[in-house]
C-alpha cells in the first residue's frame, strides 16, 4: 500500500486481485447454498464481504473496486440471474464505499470489526433498497431495524475472519 | 476490538431500536385498528394490486397466486394472514410469521410478490387504547 511509486498493476497485484475475485466468487456460491439464517428478505451473511474488506485493506481503492465489480459480475454470470446481480451489486458497492471511507478516515482508531459492521449495515441497506424498488412497496422498509440488528453479528464475524486472513496475506508482501 | 468498535456497534443497535419503535408507532397510528376502520388484505404483484380482501377475525379466504411457474398460497384465517406455500427458492415468505396488524407485510422477493394489511379510517374515530 505504501509503495505507490511502483507501477499500479504489477503482475503480483494482478494475480492477487484474481485470487481475491476467485475467493469472493466461491464464498458467494457457498453462501447461496447455506440455508438462510434470517427470515428477513435482504439479509445475508455477506461472506463475500471478507474479500471486499481484505481488498480495501491491502490494495488501493481502484483495485478494491475492481475486485468487487469483477466478483459481482462473474458471480451473477456463473451462478445467478439478473435480479441476484442487482442485489449483490447494490450490496457490494455500498459496503465497498462505506468501508473504504471509514478505513480512510479512521484507519488507526477503529479495528476491522467496526469497519465490517458498518460494511454489513451498508450491504444490507443496499439490498433493502433494491428489494424496495423491485417489489414497489415502501412497507419493505419495515425490515430496516431487523436488517440493522442482523448486521452486527455478521459484521463481527466478517471482521474477525478478515483480520485472520489479512495477517496471513501480509506475509506475502504483494507490493514487492 | 477498540473502543470505537464498541461505539459503532452500540450506535447501530440504537438506530435499529429507534427504527423498531418508529415502525411500531407507524403501525399504531397510521389508520390504526380502530372501530370502523376499513381493514384490507392487499396482495400485490410487482407493485400492482392483484387482489384485496376486507379483513377481520372471521375472514376465511385462500388465494393462490400463479404467475407462470411462480406459485404462492395465501391463507387468511382467524384474523391472521399467512403464506403457507410457495415454490420460491428462499422460502422466506413461508417462514415469515403470520401478520395481523395494519402496516405489516409478507414479501416474496424472488416472485416480486407481497401481501400487506392496510387499514383506512372511514370515520375519524378516536384512538382507542390498543392493549396487546
Amino acid at each position: 500500500m505504501s509503495d505507490n511509486t511502483r507501477k499500479k498493476f504489477s503482475t503480483r497485484i494482478l494475480v492477487f486481485i484474481s485470487v481475491l475475485v476467485a475467493q469472493g466468487m466461491i464464498l458467494s456460491f457457498i453462501e447461496s447454498m447455506l440455508p438462510i439464517p434470517f427470515f428477513v428478505p435482504g439479509a445475508k451473511l455477506g461472506l463475500a464481504n471478507i474479500i471486499t474488506l481484505t481488498a480495501i485493506y491491502m490494495l488501493t481503492f481502484k483495485q478494491a473496486t475492481a475486485v468487487v465489480l469483477l466478483r459481482v459480475i462473474l458471480t451473477a454470470a456463473t451462478f445467478g440471474s439478473l435480479s441476484t446481480f442487482l442485489y449483490s451489486f447494490a450490496g457490494g458497492i455500498f459496503s465497498l464505499l462505506i468501508m473504504a471511507a471509514v478505513l480512510k478516515v479512521f484507519r488507526n482508531d477503529i479495528s476491522l470489526i467496526g469497519v465490517s459492521v458498518l460494511g454489513a449495515v451498508a450491504h444490507n441497506m443496499g439490498q433493502l433498497m433494491v428489494a424496495t424498488f423491485m417489489i414497489h412497496n415502501i412497507l419493505m422498509l419495515s425490515y430496516l431495524p431487523l436488517l440493522l440488528i442482523a448486521a452486527v453479528p455478521t459484521g463481527i464475524f466478517v471482521g474477525i475472519v478478515a483480520r485472520i486472513l489479512i495477517n496471513y496475506l501480509e506475509r506475502l508482501n504483494i507490493n514487492k | 476490538m477498540k473502543k470505537n468498535d464498541i461505539i459503532t456497534i452500540v450506535v447501530v443497535i440504537i438506530l435499529s431500536l429507534i427504527g423498531y419503535i418508529g415502525y411500531q408507532l407507524f403501525k399504531e397510528f397510521s389508520g390504526g385498528q380502530n372501530e370502523g376502520a376499513q381493514v384490507e388484505v392487499i396482495i400485490k404483484d410487482n407493485g400492482e394490486v392483484i387482489k384485496s380482501y376486507p379483513f377481520n377475525d372471521s375472514t376465511d379466504e385462500t388465494f393462490e397466486y400463479v404467475d407462470g411457474d411462480e406459485v404462492n398460497l395465501v391463507v387468511i384465517k382467524d384474523g391472521k394472514v399467512t403464506v403457507t406455500e410457495a415454490n420460491c427458492r428462499d422460502q422466506i415468505c413461508v417462514k415469515t410469521r403470520s401478520i395481523s396488524q395494519n402496516g405489516e407485510i409478507i414479501v416474496c422477493l424472488p416472485h416480486k410478490f407481497s401481501v400487506e394489511i392496510f387499514s383506512e379510517d372511514v370515520d375519524d374515530s378516536v384512538l382507542d387504547g390498543v392493549v396487546d
